[in-house]
């Protein structure tokens, strides 16, 4: 019996060639009866590593190679649950007292926290074999015993090297002297032999060298993988003791990941209450200030989730959520709860959530259920930036920098870093990487056949060249592996006592933050609890509206009490005018929107679930669609599952709808309703699937449901496999999309500005975004250092009932940095004796006299955008004439006395010049549309505007240009690419099939201005069938230049 | 009488040759050549006809690029990188340029084209004092580059480096040594010609003309300069006797490059050691025994390569003795068998129990291994190797290899 007992995965960085899971695989394939993996510093794949070894019915042992202080690796395993605290502690005390990447352990490290670990004196980089080629075996395998009394293991590996033999020999001598074990190991740094080619990869990439200059630092030989005992006996024939120790090894080890010691925080209560009372007090108070009065539905639903909760020993949990939302309302900072936290009554009553679950219909089983026995999930949504930032720095406070920490987002090679990154490693030339990476992650991984054809167009031949298609192959194969460590959008891990005793913390880029080294998904698998905030621009967009709206109008918008059916807004949404509102503003959902004309807060709902990949591929939509116009009829599939789908016309949409149906149809409970939404959700649910379907059908048959109607019953709820939106989510969604169309609707200025200020966010740059406030009659005033601040603001406009103008802000100057920004507009605001108000600048040399922090870069970015033209005294290149000279360090005896007078040398930008000039220094320009300029001489040749493609007869050929705004090549769509175009009258949409894409690839992602002629479908749509650069189709006509 | 530069910018062609022509001050710059044409008005005629002429011996030597010839140096440099074909820029003249041709900072420069300014005239359209004012004296420089005024600097740095001898013979030469004489002579000419201009030589160069209309090419580089006749005669017998021209000899080409000469200081009590000009001749009388790719310098490759080190036949042995003597480790040495000697093997009971070679044999008394080595997996040279460690016969100890294409002794223990 043979246990490998030192193993690395690709979690080790650089250092591994496979994945936990292919270990898992080899290992079992071998027949080996458990595992250990020891990855570099980290447990970032133990829970992946131990749920497949589980699966596989393995014993996975967990340990780490801690890197020393002279750069050797000391491997230890956990014996038992202290052992593997000690691990995390030690692993978290050397990165977090270490600047990241150059952490190491000292001795004295080692025996603090050598308790409950066993200790191998590992490999060729180990800390042992570094001694003894320096001849100090025998005093630091005698500290080492000393330090883990008879817990130490003298490890031998083999792998047919000359230079590792005499190591060994020394090794046995030493392990002899001292009367210590010795076992043999394989020290695998992968699974199967082929995995060596990507080993070699990652060393390239790990010391920054291609493959042909990297010489000696390869590896020698493909003798690292996973081997079984046959081959282990025989590499150690002398030593059958050596292999046969690792089952002793192995029998030591009591530690599971299974038990990691987690214990989710109590909450602090007053004297006189349990956790459980003070939640069932607040959330009676809550819900007496939601509904008015707790009416007999509303205490029932209250009492079977309060009890719910406190059997399952959460109102802990609940109680912490809460506290976060407390936190939020004391600062005033929005935020709401979302996910299926909304399903839940009591978090409605705590505040955490904002849809009524009473009114909405939904299913509390969905949030949790008894049989499921894990922690529930409640994401928060927060505005992002500073806001979200507090609250952060609030659960951090209270819990203690080790008790709490942000989860991980393992960060894996993607089309375009994988490509990168091996390409060096081929030593492709980088314009050539750059091109192909630039092709892949502009339309996603690309199949072996395309990628032939993509490397045709670079110029190689792929069935050819050995050297290109090794680094297919290579490329595809480091698909998905771990690059590193980065840091989740939101979700936090609370633990009661200290949390670097479950899982080893460690900083994150970020100032101020720390992370644990597990994923969302392996926190779930153990069962931590996390709370997600996350940070959503829309929150800080609305919240920002909301000010303006105050400071501006002195009105007060509250978002709970706007009105929920106004005419206006709905009348707004069904004509597709949707751009900048929530979740609503997508080509697809422009394009979908004057066809499903959503009326009610519940057609928003199914709006924002309905255009995903899942409903679309599934033909949902377009059965909805029918059912809405009118041209299909609605079928509830069978009559008791009417209450349950009449709402989305027939269609399941919402995974509440799925575990309904099994409910009703099958009579499962809530849980397993849900084991059976989980099970759809898995990648590879197999068997688990297939046993649940075989219930559904038994519970279906047990109703008497005829056999037809089980299978279009099972055929609906498989196909959630792919989608499954929960309604709770999009009603929480909906709620956000309705407010912020309400605001773009009733309070243009004010959302516009605070979009723009809270740049970047949604689809769309800031030059749509002002296009489609002035095609509204939003009207901006230009940037100004004598009137513009930071961000964007509204001013008072001339005229009664007049919304306002928007001046832009100093944000948007390119070069600029927000310091200056800030300095600029504190100065002029500074108090003046002469006029006790603002003190404008008077000149450039005004302005860099006071405010010495600008630069040379900053003035002329300043005088390009045109902010530095003082009320027009001086047009825009005057004003950079005089910033050159202004911008020229001299003293003040050196000072001009008076201003330049102009230069006639100087033509004035022409209206053509000043928009570009705009889209140079600002990438926004309040003047025309570039597109406007271009208009009689397009026109002229036939050439028509946006508008013009709306309503236009169906199979019409027409030419139309512009600005592409968007290119999208969605996963559903069968490689078809559309593209919207934008010019001053509106938007053009054009449907690109990919023969016609592949024939003009190079011009369509190339420029940003192009001339498309096309074929008219239906719903303004146009089928394109021509490409060509605006740039040369103005030289073929003789146009004036246009760049 | 006024300054005239020729400038040429071309990408390829024997520029130097041609500015020799036509110029004993010249400039080598990047892509390109700059020569002082001052005073060919009185043999060519005007700077027009000048331009002519320099353009006629462009075409004679197939050389393609841009002339310019201007009264300033710079001028003329400026213009060749902007302008194709031939250009002649008067005393007083200004052709506009765009402004990317100033070579300015890309900052300025994208100031410029702000302020809607695309060429040297609008530049010129500007104040000087204005222009001053914003950047400086120093563009002072930049607006005398485009007035042809200012400094009129070309800074020669193509000096002569090389002295040539050729030789015709009236019948051709089958045998390279009937020539000693004649090349003795040659040799005797070119190097006391380059002590005369106070170098000595590192590299020779021979070029043999044939009688097939072929040529054969001989350069012999030294690590030190010496211009020592005999030593050089002896070497160049010794290298194109190792390697004699396929046919008679008709013509001989001698170019003797120029090289600081050896400064040689020893102190009183230096240990005599051999001159290089005899190790040298040593070991190219080596190399005509052995042959040339069998002579050279071990050199460690840095690759996961069969052969842990190369062979470099260009190098010479440094001669540096071992130093360092802190360390006390013994040191096994291997003997390095080449070409390795192919081997017999009897395995039994799966353990090697017997080798022979053609030169020795024995039982296996003792073994270590097997290594195993591979790598190239990323070329089609992918290779492994097995080895073994052998002592036969309770002697020596060799190095057994086993490769694709059966069993050899590499190597053996010292």
């Amino acid at each position: 019996m043979f246990y490998e007992i030192h193993t690395r995965s690709a979690f080790s960085f650089l250092a591994s060639g496979s994945m936990p899971e292919t270990i898992i695989e080899r290992a079992s394939e071998l027949g080996m009866p458990g595992i250990a993996l020891l990855d570099r510093d980290t447990v970032s794949g133990a829970v992946r590593f131990h749920c497949e070894a589980k699966d596989a019915g393995l014993k996975a042992m967990i340990g780490a190679e801690i890197t020393m202080d002279d750069g050797s690796v000391l491997p230890l395993l956990p014996i038992d649950l202290a052992g593997y605290q000690n691990l995390c502690k030690m692993i978290t005390n050397i990165k977090l007292n270490h600047p990241k990447g150059e952490h190491f352990a000292t001795r004295k490290d080692i025996e603090e926290h050598s308790d409950g670990l066993i200790c191998l004196t590992g490999g060729a980089d180990g800390l042992m074999h570094r001694s003894i080629r320096s001849g100090n075996g025998q005093r630091d395998l005698a500290w080492l015993n000393y330090v883990f009394e008879k817990r130490l293991y003298v490890e031998l590996q083999r792998h047919y090297l000359r230079s590792e033999e005499d190591v060994n020999q020394q090794l046995v001598g030493l392990a002899h002297k001292l009367h210590l074990p010795v076992f043999a190991s394989n020290g695998a740094y992968y699974a199967h032999k082929d995995d060596r080619e990507l080993f070699d990869v990652f060393t390239c990439i790990k010391n920054h060298c291609t493959i042909y200059e990297a010489g000696k630092i390869l590896s020698q030989n493909a003798e690292r993988h996973l081997k079984s005992a046959k081959q282990m006996m025989r590499l150690f024939e002398e030593f059958p003791e050596a292999v046969a120790r690792t089952e002793e090894i192995a029998a030591r080890i009591e530690f599971s990941m299974d038990d990691v010691g987690y214990t989710f925080p109590d909450f602090p209560v007053p004297p006189g209450e349990t956790m459980d009372s003070l939640l069932r007090t607040l959330a009676d108070k809550g819900a007496r200030n939601r509904y008015g009065t707790i009416t007999p539905q509303v205490r029932t639903k209250l009492d079977h989730e309060l009890n719910l909760i406190a059997k399952l020993k959460l109102a802990g949990y609940f109680l912490l959520v809460w506290d976060i939302s407390d936190f939020c309302r004391s600062r005033r900072i929005l935020s709401q709860g979302r996910g299926s936290a909304a399903n839940s009554v009591v978090c409605y009553s705590l505040g955490i959530t904002a849809v009524d679950p009473i009114a909405g219909e939904l299913l509390f089983e969905r949030f949790l259920s008894e049989e499921r026995g894990e922690f529930p999930d409640i994401d928060i949504d927060l505005p992002s930036g500073d806001d979200r930032e507090l609250v952060i720095q609030h659960v951090y406070e209270k819990y203690g920098r080790r008790g709490a920490a942000m989860t991980a987002n393992v960060i894996t090679y993607r089309g375009r870093s994988a490509v990168r990154e091996v390409g060096k490693v081929f030593g492709f030339p980088e314009e050539q990487i750059g091109h192909l990476s630039k092709s892949i992650s502009h339309y996603g991984v690309m199949e072996f056949g395309e990628m032939v054809e993509r490397f045709k167009e670079s110029g190689f031949d792929l069935k050819e060249d050995f050297r290109t298609r090794k680094f297919v192959e290579l490329y595809t194969r480091i698909l998905d592996f771990p690059r590193h460590l980065g840091q989740h959008s939101g979700g936090m891990v609370i633990s009661l006592g200290r949390l670097d005793g479950v899982v080893p913390i460690e900083p994150a880029s970020m100032e101020g933050r720390s992370i644990i080294q597990w994923d969302k998904d392996d926190c779930e698998r153990l069962g931590i609890v996390k709370v997600d905030l996350l940070g959503l621009g829309m929150m800080a967009v609305l919240r920002d509206s909301l000010k303006l709206i105050k400071d501006h109008r002195d009105e007060t918008v509250d978002l709970a009490k706007i009105p929920i059916d106004d005419k206006g807004v709905y009348e707004t949404v069904q004509k597709g005018d949707t751009i900048g509102m929530f979740q609503i503003e997508s080509r697809a959902q422009i394009n979908f929107l004057p066809r499903s004309r959503p009326e009610t807060f519940y057609d928003l709902v199914v709006q924002v679930a309905i255009i995903r990949p899942g409903p679309i591929v599934g033909k949902m939509l377009s059965a909805y669609i029918r059912r809405r116009q009118g041209q299909e009829e609605v079928d509830h599939i069978h009559p008791w599952l009417e209450s349950t789908l009449k709402r989305t016309l027939g269609v399941p949409l919402f995974q509440e709808q799925l575990l309904r149906m099994s409910m009703i149809m099958a009579g499962f409970s809530g849980g397993q309703a849900e084991e059976l939404r989980r099970a759809m959700g898995f990648k590879r649910a197999d068997k688990r699937l297939a046993k649940i379907e075989q219930n559904l059908r038994d519970g279906m048959t047990r109703n008497n449901i005829d056999e037809e109607t089980q299978d279009r019953i099972v055929h609906n709820i498989t196909a959630f496999a792919n989608y499954g939106f929960p309604e709770s989510h999009a009603a929480s969604f909906a709620l956000l999309t309705y407010a912020s169309a309400y605001l773009k609707v009733y309070y243009l200025a004010e959302f516009t500005t605070a979009l723009l200020n809270n740049y970047p966010l949604g689809f769309y740059v800031p030059a749509t975004l002002i296009k489609d406030a002035q095609r509204h009659g939003l009207r901006f005033r230009h940037v100004d250092v004598n009137r513009s601040d930071y961000l964007f603001k509204i001013e008072e406009a001339p005229g009664p009932g007049s919304e306002g103008v928007v001046r832009i802000g100093l944000k948007y100057v390119k070069g600029l940095r927000e310091d200056t920004a800030q300095a600029i507009a504190a100065e002029r605001g500074a108090y003046s004796p002469e006029t006790g108000t603002e003190r404008p600048y008077t000149s450039v040399e005004d302005l860099v006299r006071r405010v010495p922090l600008i630069n040379k870069k900053e003035i002329r970015a300043l005088s390009l955008a045109g902010a530095l033209n003082f009320d027009n005294a001086v047009h825009r290149r005057e004003a950079l004439w005089q910033s050159e000279l202004a911008a020229r360090p001299n003293g003040e005896l050196f000072q001009p006395e008076t201003p330049p007078a102009a230069h006639a040398f100087l033509q004035k930008m022409t209206e053509w010049q000043a928009m570009e000039a705009d889209l140079q220094a600002m990438s926004i320009t309040i003047g025309k549309h570039p597109m406007a300029f271009l208009r009689n001489d397009l026109k002229n040749n036939g050439v028509i505007s946006a508008i013009e493609t709306h309503g236009l007869p169906k199979r019409e050929i027409v030419t139309v240009a512009g600005a592409v705004i968007v290119r999208q090549r969605p996963g559903t769509a069968n490689s078809v690419v559309f593209i919207t175009m934008e010019d001053e009258t509106g938007h053009s949409n054009f449907i690109v099939m990919p023969d016609i894409f592949e024939r003009f690839r190079r011009v369509i992602t190339h420029h940003s201005y192009l001339l498309i002629k096309g074929i008219s479908e239906e719903g303004n749509l146009i089928k394109a069938l021509y490409f060509e650069p605006i740039t040369a189709f103005m030289a073929e006509i003789g146009s004036h230049d246009f760049h | 009488m006024s300054k005239l530069y020729a400038c040429i910018v071309s990408e390829g062609g024997e520029l130097a040759v041609l500015a020799e022509q036509f110029a004993y001050r010249i400039e080598a710059i990047d892509g390109g050549i700059l020569f002082d044409v001052s005073g060919l008005e009185n043999r060519i005629g005007t700077p027009t006809q000048i331009a002519r002429s320099i353009k006629l011996e462009m075409d004679a030597r197939g050389i393609d690029g841009a002339l310019v010839v201007a009264a300033n140096a710079r001028t003329a440099e400026l213009y060749a990188r902007s302008r194709e074909g031939v250009t002649v820029v008067a005393e007083d003249e200004h052709l506009p340029l765009p402004l990317e041709a100033l070579g300015m900072d890309g900052d300025t420069l994208k100031v410029f084209h702000a302020l809607g300014l695309e060429s040297t005239a609008d530049l010129k359209a500007i104040p000087e004092n204005e222009l001053i004012a914003r950047y400086g004296s120093e563009f002072r420089a930049t607006l005398d580059l485009i007035d042809q005024n200012g400094l009129h600097i070309l800074t020669p740095n193509l000096k002569e480096h090389r002295i040539t001898w050729d030789h015709g013979l009236d019948n051709a030469v089958e045998d390279f040594e009937q020539l000693i004489f004649i090349l003795s002579h040659g040799l005797g000419k070119v190097l006391e010609e380059t002590q005369h201009f106070g170098f000595s030589s590192e590299q020779l160069d021979i070029s043999l003309s044939l009688d097939d209309k072929t040529m054969a090419n001989y350069s012999i580089k030294l690590s030190f300069p010496t211009c020592d006749r005999n030593f050089w005669l002896k070497l160049i017998n010794l290298r194109i006797g190792n390697n004699p021209p396929p046919a008679a000899i008709s013509a001989i080409r001698l170019v003797c490059h120029f090289a600081r000469p050896r400064a040689i200081e020893r102190g009183l009590f230096a240990a005599t050691r051999p001159e290089p000009e005899s190790l040298l001749l040593t070991v190219d009388k080596i190399k005509k025994i052995v042959g040339n790719e069998n002579v050279g310098v071990p050199v460690l490759v840095d690759q996961r390569l069969p052969e842990s080190f190369d062979l470099d036949a260009s190098q010479l042995p440094l001669g540096r003795e071992r130093t360092d003597e802190r360390n006390i480790r013994p040191v096994v040495a291997l003997t390095h068998f080449n070409p390795p000697l192919l081997a017999t093997i009897t395995i039994k009971d799966g353990r090697l129990t017997y080798l022979r070679t053609q030169h020795f044999g024995g039982p296996v008394t003792e073994y270590g291994g097997a290594w195993m080595q591979s790598s190239q997996w990323w070329t089609r040279g992918f290779w492994q190797q097995m080895e073994w460690d052998v002592e036969v016969d309770g002697k020596r100890i060799y190095r057994l290899a086993r490769t694709a294409d059966g069993w050899f002794v590499t190597g053996g223990y010292d």
